[in-house]
Protein backbone atom coordinates (compact mmCIF):
# COMPACT_ATOMS: atom_id res chain seq x y z
CA UNK A 1 0.00 0.00 0.00
CA UNK A 2 2.70 2.51 0.64
CA UNK A 3 4.70 1.60 -2.40
CA UNK A 4 1.35 2.24 -4.49
CA UNK A 5 0.58 5.69 -2.69
CA UNK A 6 4.47 6.24 -3.30
CA UNK A 7 4.62 5.50 -7.19
CA UNK A 8 1.07 7.77 -7.17
CA UNK A 9 2.31 10.56 -5.53
CA UNK A 10 5.71 10.54 -7.77
CA UNK A 11 3.03 10.15 -10.87
CA UNK A 12 1.03 13.25 -9.93
CA UNK A 13 4.37 15.49 -9.37
CA UNK A 14 5.35 14.13 -13.19
CA UNK A 15 2.02 15.00 -14.22
CA UNK A 16 2.50 18.30 -12.87
CA UNK A 17 6.04 18.48 -13.42
CA UNK A 18 5.36 18.46 -17.63
CA UNK A 19 2.13 20.54 -17.04
CA UNK A 20 4.34 23.36 -15.69
CA UNK A 21 6.83 22.51 -18.36
CA UNK A 22 4.84 22.72 -21.48
CA UNK A 23 2.61 25.63 -20.53
CA UNK A 24 5.63 27.71 -21.82
CA UNK A 25 4.57 29.98 -24.41
CA UNK A 26 1.53 28.54 -25.30
CA UNK A 27 -1.29 29.96 -23.09
CA UNK A 28 -4.58 28.95 -25.56
CA UNK A 29 -3.44 25.09 -24.69
CA UNK A 30 -6.09 23.57 -22.49
CA UNK A 31 -4.60 24.57 -19.53
CA UNK A 32 -7.97 23.53 -17.30
CA UNK A 33 -5.93 20.25 -17.41
CA UNK A 34 -3.70 21.93 -15.14
CA UNK A 35 -5.90 23.43 -13.13
CA UNK A 36 -7.52 20.82 -11.98
CA UNK A 37 -4.22 18.86 -11.49
CA UNK A 38 -3.23 21.95 -9.28
CA UNK A 39 -6.56 21.64 -7.75
CA UNK A 40 -5.93 17.99 -6.81
CA UNK A 41 -2.72 18.39 -5.98
CA UNK A 42 -3.73 20.85 -2.99
CA UNK A 43 -6.77 19.02 -1.94
CA UNK A 44 -5.30 15.64 -1.76
CA UNK A 45 -4.22 14.04 1.53
CA UNK A 46 -0.84 14.74 2.46
CA UNK A 47 0.96 11.99 0.29
CA UNK A 48 1.82 8.92 1.79
CA UNK A 49 5.47 8.86 2.75
CA UNK A 50 7.22 6.90 0.13
CA UNK A 51 9.93 4.26 1.30
CA UNK A 52 12.34 5.48 3.13
CA UNK A 53 16.13 4.99 1.61
CA UNK A 54 18.98 4.90 3.33
CA UNK A 55 21.29 8.19 2.32
CA UNK A 56 24.75 7.86 1.94
CA UNK A 57 25.32 9.09 5.73
CA UNK A 58 22.73 7.12 6.82
CA UNK A 59 19.86 9.61 7.55
CA UNK A 60 16.32 9.83 6.30
CA UNK A 61 16.05 11.73 2.87
CA UNK A 62 15.34 15.04 2.23
CA UNK A 63 11.20 15.49 3.06
CA UNK A 64 9.41 18.75 2.63
CA UNK A 65 10.87 21.83 4.56
CA UNK A 66 9.21 22.17 8.28
CA UNK A 67 9.30 25.67 9.10
CA UNK A 68 10.49 26.57 12.64
CA UNK A 69 9.27 28.80 15.58
CA UNK A 70 11.00 32.06 15.74
CA UNK A 71 10.00 33.95 19.01
CA UNK A 72 8.48 37.20 18.33
CA UNK A 73 9.82 40.35 20.80
CA UNK A 74 6.77 40.77 22.99
CA UNK A 75 7.40 44.45 23.51
CA UNK A 76 6.94 44.47 19.41
CA UNK A 77 3.55 42.34 19.20
CA UNK A 78 0.22 43.46 19.91
CA UNK A 79 -1.10 43.28 23.53
CA UNK A 80 -3.39 40.54 24.37
CA UNK A 81 -5.70 42.98 26.19
CA UNK A 82 -5.99 45.14 23.32
CA UNK A 83 -9.62 46.40 21.62
CA UNK A 84 -11.36 43.53 20.24
CA UNK A 85 -13.77 45.18 17.49
CA UNK A 86 -17.55 44.16 16.91
CA UNK A 87 -17.92 42.61 13.64
CA UNK A 88 -19.72 44.29 11.35
CA UNK A 89 -23.03 42.52 10.14
CA UNK A 90 -23.28 40.40 7.95
CA UNK A 91 -23.44 41.07 3.92
CA UNK A 92 -27.09 40.85 2.77
CA UNK A 93 -26.91 39.28 -0.24
CA UNK A 94 -28.95 40.47 -3.64
CA UNK A 95 -32.41 39.21 -3.95
CA UNK A 96 -33.91 38.17 -7.61
CA UNK A 97 -35.46 41.36 -8.56
CA UNK A 98 -31.81 43.30 -7.71
CA UNK A 99 -29.82 40.74 -9.99
CA UNK A 100 -31.77 40.69 -12.84
CA UNK A 101 -31.57 44.58 -12.34
CA UNK A 102 -27.56 44.90 -12.37
CA UNK A 103 -27.36 41.78 -15.23
CA UNK A 104 -29.69 43.86 -17.34
CA UNK A 105 -27.15 47.20 -16.63
CA UNK A 106 -24.29 44.47 -17.74
CA UNK A 107 -25.26 43.91 -20.81
CA UNK A 108 -25.68 47.76 -21.25
CA UNK A 109 -22.18 48.00 -19.86
CA UNK A 110 -21.10 44.92 -22.20
CA UNK A 111 -22.78 46.89 -25.35
CA UNK A 112 -21.11 50.50 -24.45
CA UNK A 113 -17.89 48.76 -24.59
CA UNK A 114 -18.17 46.57 -27.43
CA UNK A 115 -19.15 49.86 -29.32
CA UNK A 116 -15.93 52.19 -27.64
CA UNK A 117 -13.98 49.22 -28.38
CA UNK A 118 -14.49 49.16 -32.04
CA UNK A 119 -13.80 52.81 -32.04
CA UNK A 120 -10.58 52.51 -30.50
CA UNK A 121 -9.69 49.84 -33.39
CA UNK A 122 -10.93 51.96 -36.20
CA UNK A 123 -8.34 54.48 -34.73
CA UNK A 124 -5.56 51.89 -34.49
CA UNK A 125 -6.46 50.80 -37.70
CA UNK A 126 -5.51 54.62 -39.22
CA UNK A 127 -2.39 55.01 -37.32
CA UNK A 128 -1.21 51.60 -37.96
CA UNK A 129 -0.66 50.27 -34.76
CA UNK A 130 -1.01 46.27 -35.32
CA UNK A 131 -0.49 45.57 -31.84
CA UNK A 132 -3.34 47.29 -30.66
CA UNK A 133 -5.53 46.10 -33.47
CA UNK A 134 -4.25 42.76 -33.00
CA UNK A 135 -5.55 43.40 -29.00
CA UNK A 136 -8.66 45.35 -29.85
CA UNK A 137 -9.84 42.63 -32.29
CA UNK A 138 -9.34 40.17 -29.59
CA UNK A 139 -11.52 41.95 -27.02
CA UNK A 140 -14.17 42.94 -29.34
CA UNK A 141 -14.33 39.40 -30.34
CA UNK A 142 -14.70 38.41 -26.74
CA UNK A 143 -16.58 40.64 -25.75
CA UNK A 144 -19.40 40.05 -27.94
CA UNK A 145 -19.27 36.33 -27.25
CA UNK A 146 -19.63 37.04 -23.71
CA UNK A 147 -22.69 39.42 -24.09
CA UNK A 148 -24.41 36.28 -25.42
CA UNK A 149 -23.48 34.12 -22.73
CA UNK A 150 -24.48 36.78 -20.51
CA UNK A 151 -27.97 37.57 -22.21
CA UNK A 152 -28.63 33.52 -21.79
CA UNK A 153 -27.87 33.89 -18.18
CA UNK A 154 -30.04 36.86 -17.30
CA UNK A 155 -32.86 34.39 -19.35
CA UNK A 156 -32.77 31.79 -17.01
CA UNK A 157 -32.89 34.14 -14.33
CA UNK A 158 -35.89 35.27 -15.89
CA UNK A 159 -37.00 32.01 -15.88
CA UNK A 160 -36.35 31.16 -12.19
CA UNK A 161 -33.10 29.56 -12.20
CA UNK A 162 -30.67 29.45 -9.96
CA UNK A 163 -29.40 32.47 -8.15
CA UNK A 164 -25.45 32.89 -9.07
CA UNK A 165 -23.13 33.21 -5.54
CA UNK B 1 -2.08 65.31 -5.65
CA UNK B 2 0.74 63.74 -7.42
CA UNK B 3 0.86 64.86 -11.05
CA UNK B 4 2.15 62.21 -13.34
CA UNK B 5 4.20 63.70 -16.39
CA UNK B 6 6.61 60.72 -16.68
CA UNK B 7 7.48 58.66 -13.20
CA UNK B 8 10.44 56.76 -13.46
CA UNK B 9 11.71 54.91 -9.91
CA UNK B 10 13.82 51.57 -9.99
CA UNK B 11 17.20 50.52 -11.41
CA UNK B 12 17.85 51.02 -15.02
CA UNK B 13 18.84 47.77 -15.93
CA UNK B 14 17.40 46.80 -19.72
CA UNK B 15 16.15 43.46 -21.20
CA UNK B 16 15.35 41.94 -24.76
CA UNK B 17 11.33 42.48 -25.64
CA UNK B 18 9.38 39.18 -26.40
CA UNK B 19 6.92 39.04 -28.79
CA UNK B 20 3.60 37.78 -27.72
CA UNK B 21 2.38 35.93 -31.01
CA UNK B 22 3.86 32.64 -32.92
CA UNK B 23 3.84 35.21 -36.40
CA UNK B 24 5.97 37.50 -37.66
CA UNK B 25 6.29 40.77 -36.01
CA UNK B 26 3.49 42.65 -37.23
CA UNK B 27 3.94 45.84 -35.26
CA UNK B 28 5.16 49.24 -37.61
CA UNK B 29 7.22 49.84 -34.43
CA UNK B 30 10.57 48.78 -34.28
CA UNK B 31 11.82 46.00 -31.61
CA UNK B 32 12.47 47.82 -28.45
CA UNK B 33 14.35 46.55 -25.07
CA UNK B 34 11.59 47.08 -21.98
CA UNK B 35 12.68 48.54 -19.17
CA UNK B 36 12.44 47.32 -15.50
CA UNK B 37 11.76 51.00 -14.16
CA UNK B 38 8.10 51.72 -13.24
CA UNK B 39 7.06 53.89 -16.10
CA UNK B 40 3.47 56.10 -15.83
CA UNK B 41 2.09 58.41 -17.79
CA UNK B 42 -0.93 60.56 -17.94
CA UNK B 43 -3.14 59.75 -20.90
CA UNK B 44 -6.40 61.84 -22.00
CA UNK B 45 -8.90 59.96 -19.14
CA UNK B 46 -6.09 58.17 -16.99
CA UNK B 47 -3.04 56.62 -16.89
CA UNK B 48 -0.15 54.16 -18.78
CA UNK B 49 2.45 52.83 -17.99
CA UNK B 50 5.00 49.73 -17.76
CA UNK B 51 7.43 47.99 -15.80
CA UNK B 52 9.86 45.73 -17.65
CA UNK B 53 7.43 43.74 -20.04
CA UNK B 54 4.40 43.78 -18.09
CA UNK B 55 2.62 46.86 -19.46
CA UNK B 56 -0.79 49.01 -17.61
CA UNK B 57 -3.44 51.30 -18.40
CA UNK B 58 -6.32 52.35 -16.30
CA UNK B 59 -9.00 54.97 -17.20
CA UNK B 60 -12.36 56.71 -16.86
CA UNK B 61 -14.35 55.56 -20.09
CA UNK B 62 -17.63 56.49 -20.63
CA UNK B 63 -18.45 58.59 -17.41
CA UNK B 64 -18.75 56.07 -14.66
CA UNK B 65 -17.07 53.27 -16.14
CA UNK B 66 -13.22 52.46 -14.81
CA UNK B 67 -11.34 50.10 -17.44
CA UNK B 68 -8.27 48.57 -16.13
CA UNK B 69 -5.78 46.41 -18.65
CA UNK B 70 -2.47 44.38 -17.61
CA UNK B 71 -0.88 42.48 -19.94
CA UNK B 72 1.41 40.44 -18.44
CA UNK B 73 3.40 37.15 -19.98
CA UNK B 74 1.31 37.11 -23.01
CA UNK B 75 -1.39 37.34 -21.32
CA UNK B 76 -4.21 40.24 -20.73
CA UNK B 77 -6.47 40.80 -17.88
CA UNK B 78 -8.95 43.55 -18.05
CA UNK B 79 -11.42 44.98 -15.52
CA UNK B 80 -14.48 46.98 -16.72
CA UNK B 81 -16.41 48.94 -13.28
CA UNK B 82 -19.42 50.42 -13.57
CA UNK B 83 -19.41 53.13 -10.50
CA UNK B 84 -23.20 53.92 -11.14
CA UNK B 85 -24.95 50.72 -11.71
CA UNK B 86 -22.61 48.04 -9.31
CA UNK B 87 -21.41 45.64 -12.14
CA UNK B 88 -17.65 44.57 -12.40
CA UNK B 89 -16.62 42.54 -15.42
CA UNK B 90 -13.35 40.91 -15.42
CA UNK B 91 -11.68 38.86 -18.33
CA UNK B 92 -8.28 36.72 -18.82
CA UNK B 93 -7.60 35.79 -22.04
CA UNK B 94 -3.99 34.61 -24.31
CA UNK B 95 -2.76 37.49 -26.01
CA UNK B 96 -1.41 34.95 -29.34
CA UNK B 97 -4.95 33.34 -29.29
CA UNK B 98 -7.09 35.12 -27.73
CA UNK B 99 -8.27 31.98 -25.99
CA UNK B 100 -9.02 31.43 -22.59
CA UNK B 101 -6.19 31.25 -20.10
CA UNK B 102 -5.72 31.03 -16.28
CA UNK B 103 -3.49 32.74 -13.41
CA UNK B 104 0.52 30.92 -13.26
CA UNK B 105 2.91 31.43 -10.38
CA UNK B 106 4.94 33.22 -13.40
CA UNK B 107 1.88 35.96 -13.24
CA UNK B 108 1.21 36.33 -9.86
CA UNK B 109 5.03 36.93 -9.08
CA UNK B 110 4.96 39.29 -12.32
CA UNK B 111 2.14 41.21 -10.75
CA UNK B 112 3.54 41.11 -7.10
CA UNK B 113 6.34 42.84 -8.75
CA UNK B 114 4.20 45.51 -10.13
CA UNK B 115 2.13 45.96 -6.94
CA UNK B 116 5.77 46.12 -5.33
CA UNK B 117 7.10 49.15 -7.34
CA UNK B 118 3.36 51.10 -7.24
CA UNK B 119 3.17 50.55 -3.22
CA UNK B 120 6.21 53.69 -2.50
CA UNK B 121 4.03 55.98 -4.59
CA UNK B 122 2.13 57.01 -1.27
CA UNK B 123 -1.89 57.85 -1.12
CA UNK B 124 -2.32 60.98 -2.66
CA UNK B 125 -2.88 59.37 -6.10
CA UNK B 126 -4.94 60.40 -8.95
CA UNK B 127 -8.19 58.17 -8.61
CA UNK B 128 -7.44 55.79 -11.58
CA UNK B 129 -3.68 54.77 -10.59
CA UNK B 130 -5.34 54.66 -6.79
CA UNK B 131 -7.26 51.71 -8.37
CA UNK B 132 -4.77 49.90 -10.92
CA UNK B 133 -2.54 49.75 -7.24
CA UNK B 134 -5.53 47.80 -5.82
CA UNK B 135 -6.30 45.98 -8.69
CA UNK B 136 -2.85 44.62 -9.21
CA UNK B 137 -2.56 43.90 -5.82
CA UNK B 138 -5.28 41.45 -5.61
CA UNK B 139 -4.72 40.03 -9.39
CA UNK B 140 -1.23 38.77 -7.54
CA UNK B 141 -3.32 36.45 -5.33
CA UNK B 142 -5.37 35.20 -7.93
CA UNK B 143 -5.74 31.43 -7.79
CA UNK B 144 -4.84 29.30 -10.85
CA UNK B 145 -8.14 27.41 -9.84
CA UNK B 146 -10.44 30.88 -10.42
CA UNK B 147 -11.69 31.59 -13.35
CA UNK B 148 -10.36 34.72 -15.36
CA UNK B 149 -13.68 35.88 -16.76
CA UNK B 150 -16.03 36.50 -13.91
CA UNK B 151 -18.88 38.92 -12.88
CA UNK B 152 -19.59 40.47 -9.82
CA UNK B 153 -21.95 43.08 -8.25
CA UNK B 154 -21.02 44.99 -5.97
CA UNK B 155 -22.64 47.67 -3.13
CA UNK B 156 -21.47 48.57 0.19
CA UNK B 157 -22.08 45.77 3.17
CA UNK B 158 -23.86 43.92 0.18
CA UNK B 159 -20.70 42.26 -1.29
CA UNK B 160 -18.10 44.11 0.38
CA UNK B 161 -17.57 45.39 3.94
CA UNK B 162 -14.88 47.90 4.85
CA UNK B 163 -13.64 47.10 8.46
CA UNK B 164 -11.08 50.56 8.51
CA UNK B 165 -13.02 51.04 12.05
CA UNK B 166 -11.07 47.86 13.40
CA UNK B 167 -8.01 48.68 12.44
CA UNK B 168 -5.73 48.52 15.36
CA UNK B 169 -7.70 46.23 17.43
CA UNK B 170 -8.33 42.18 17.04
CA UNK B 171 -11.13 41.25 14.83
CA UNK B 172 -12.30 37.72 14.06
CA UNK B 173 -11.66 35.66 10.76
CA UNK B 174 -13.33 32.48 9.56
CA UNK B 175 -13.08 30.39 5.85
CA UNK B 176 -14.73 27.10 5.22
CA UNK B 177 -12.51 24.50 3.83
CA UNK B 178 -12.23 20.50 3.64
CA UNK B 179 -11.51 20.71 7.61
CA UNK B 180 -14.41 22.12 8.50
CA UNK B 181 -16.94 25.16 7.80
CA UNK B 182 -17.65 28.34 8.75
CA UNK B 183 -17.38 29.83 12.46
CA UNK B 184 -16.41 26.69 14.16
CA UNK B 185 -13.50 26.37 15.81
CA UNK B 186 -11.07 24.72 13.49
CA UNK B 187 -11.81 27.34 10.68
CA UNK B 188 -11.88 30.19 12.75
CA UNK B 189 -9.49 32.75 14.66
CA UNK B 190 -11.05 34.60 16.93
CA UNK B 191 -8.53 37.37 17.59
CA UNK B 192 -6.67 38.43 14.15
CA UNK B 193 -4.66 41.79 14.97
CA UNK B 194 -5.06 44.15 12.01
CA UNK B 195 -2.16 46.32 11.44
CA UNK B 196 0.34 47.49 9.05
CA UNK B 197 2.66 45.54 10.47
CA UNK B 198 5.20 43.61 7.96
CA UNK B 199 6.47 40.14 6.88
CA UNK B 200 7.36 38.23 10.08
CA UNK B 201 8.96 35.22 8.38
CA UNK B 202 7.93 32.25 7.94
CA UNK B 203 5.43 30.63 5.56
CA UNK B 204 3.34 33.39 5.36
CA UNK B 205 5.03 36.42 7.05
CA UNK B 206 2.31 36.03 10.45
CA UNK B 207 2.89 35.84 14.17
CA UNK B 208 0.93 33.74 16.01
CA UNK B 209 0.15 33.67 19.87
CA UNK B 210 0.87 30.12 21.48
CA UNK B 211 -0.79 30.33 25.01
CA UNK B 212 2.24 27.13 26.29
CA UNK B 213 5.05 25.81 25.37
CA UNK B 214 4.40 22.01 23.51
CA UNK B 215 2.74 20.69 19.60
CA UNK B 216 0.42 22.27 17.84
CA UNK B 217 -0.79 21.53 14.54
CA UNK B 218 1.25 23.51 11.79
CA UNK B 219 2.12 23.04 7.97
CA UNK B 220 4.82 23.49 5.81
CA UNK B 221 3.33 26.53 3.71
CA UNK B 222 4.79 24.89 0.63
CA UNK B 223 2.19 23.67 -2.28
CA UNK B 224 1.26 20.64 -0.70
CA UNK B 225 0.71 21.98 2.84
CA UNK B 226 1.82 19.09 4.57
CA UNK B 227 0.82 18.78 8.02
CA UNK B 228 3.30 18.08 10.94
CA UNK B 229 3.78 19.31 15.04
CA UNK B 230 5.71 22.29 15.51
CA UNK B 231 7.13 22.62 18.73
CA UNK B 232 6.87 25.56 20.52
CA UNK B 233 9.19 25.82 23.77
CA UNK B 234 7.13 28.25 25.89
CA UNK B 235 3.85 30.47 25.96
CA UNK B 236 4.19 33.83 23.36
CA UNK B 237 4.00 35.15 19.90
CA UNK B 238 6.05 32.85 17.80
CA UNK B 239 6.92 33.52 13.78
CA UNK B 240 8.21 31.71 11.05
CA UNK B 241 5.36 28.89 11.08
CA UNK B 242 1.86 27.97 9.59
CA UNK B 243 -0.40 27.03 12.21
CA UNK B 244 -2.98 24.45 10.56
CA UNK B 245 -6.29 24.67 12.14
CA UNK B 246 -5.00 24.42 15.43
CA UNK B 247 -8.09 25.13 17.80
CA UNK B 248 -5.73 26.26 20.33
CA UNK B 249 -4.64 28.99 18.83
CA UNK B 250 -6.74 32.35 18.37
CA UNK B 251 -4.72 34.69 18.21
CA UNK B 252 -2.56 36.32 15.00
CA UNK B 253 -0.86 39.30 13.47
CA UNK B 254 1.59 39.99 10.70
CA UNK B 255 2.27 40.57 7.17
CA UNK B 256 -0.77 43.34 6.77
CA UNK B 257 -3.21 40.60 8.08
CA UNK B 258 -6.76 41.90 6.65
CA UNK B 259 -5.83 44.27 3.79
CA UNK B 260 -7.35 43.38 0.21
CA UNK B 261 -4.20 41.82 -2.18
CA UNK B 262 -0.45 40.91 -1.89
CA UNK B 263 2.04 43.09 -0.42
CA UNK B 264 2.77 45.02 2.59
CA UNK B 265 2.72 47.83 2.41
CA UNK B 266 -0.36 47.84 0.00
CA UNK B 267 -3.62 49.35 -0.36
CA UNK B 268 -4.25 49.39 3.20
CA UNK B 269 -7.80 48.27 1.84
CA UNK B 270 -9.33 46.43 5.31
CA UNK B 271 -11.85 44.66 4.13
CA UNK B 272 -14.07 41.29 5.53
CA UNK B 273 -13.54 39.55 2.81
CA UNK B 274 -9.78 40.19 2.32
CA UNK B 275 -9.63 39.50 6.09
CA UNK B 276 -11.66 35.55 5.81
CA UNK B 277 -9.70 35.13 2.16
CA UNK B 278 -5.93 35.84 4.49
CA UNK B 279 -7.43 33.42 7.21
CA UNK B 280 -7.86 30.56 4.88
CA UNK B 281 -4.64 30.88 2.51
CA UNK B 282 -2.57 31.47 6.31
CA UNK B 283 -4.53 28.95 8.23
CA UNK B 284 -3.48 25.38 7.05
CA UNK B 285 -3.91 26.29 3.36
CA UNK B 286 -1.65 28.23 0.33
CA UNK B 287 -2.61 30.40 -2.08
CA UNK B 288 -2.95 28.28 -4.56
CA UNK B 289 -5.53 26.07 -2.85
CA UNK B 290 -8.81 25.20 -4.27
CA UNK B 291 -10.18 25.70 -1.04
CA UNK B 292 -9.73 29.45 -0.73
CA UNK B 293 -11.07 30.02 -3.88
CA UNK B 294 -14.69 31.02 -2.82
CA UNK B 295 -12.70 33.40 -0.25
CA UNK B 296 -10.82 35.44 -3.32
CA UNK B 297 -13.92 35.34 -5.36
CA UNK B 298 -15.79 36.96 -2.31
CA UNK B 299 -13.12 39.63 -2.56
CA UNK B 300 -12.47 40.35 -5.92
CA UNK B 301 -14.44 43.13 -5.94
CA UNK B 302 -13.68 44.85 -2.97
CA UNK B 303 -10.04 47.04 -4.44
CA UNK B 304 -12.54 48.52 -6.68
CA UNK B 305 -14.61 50.65 -3.67
CA UNK B 306 -13.65 49.76 -0.42
CA UNK B 307 -11.58 52.80 1.12
CA UNK B 308 -8.00 53.26 2.05
CA UNK B 309 -8.10 53.13 5.72
CA UNK B 310 -4.28 54.42 6.34
CA UNK B 311 -0.94 52.87 7.37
Amino acid sequence: MRRLAGIVAAALLIVVGVLWWTRGGDRSTATRAATSTAVSVSKAPAPARPPTLASANGTDPAEEPRPQPVPVDPATAPSLDAPVSKPAPPQKPFDRAETIAKREADLKLLDDTRTRLEKELASAQAAGDATAVHDLQIRITRTSELRKQRSGELDKLRAGGELPK
Amino acid sequence: MLKLSTYRIGIGLLAAFAGCTSDEPTSNEPTTSASTELEIHDTSSGVAGSLGETTFTSSMVNGDVLEITVKVNCMMVTALVDYKTGVMEFDGFALDTGENTQMTDEDRAALTELEQALAPLGEDLPFTLEKLRGFVATYAEHPSTVDLQTIRITEENRSWTSICYAKNSYYPASHDCDVDGWWVDRTTLDNVYLSSTGNLGGPDGVAWYFPWGGGFKCCSGSLWCSGYTCNIPYAGWWSGVEVNHDVNVEHAYGNCFGVCGAGCPGSYQYTVDCLNHDSCVRNGHVLASGYCDDQYTSSLDDWASAPNCGA
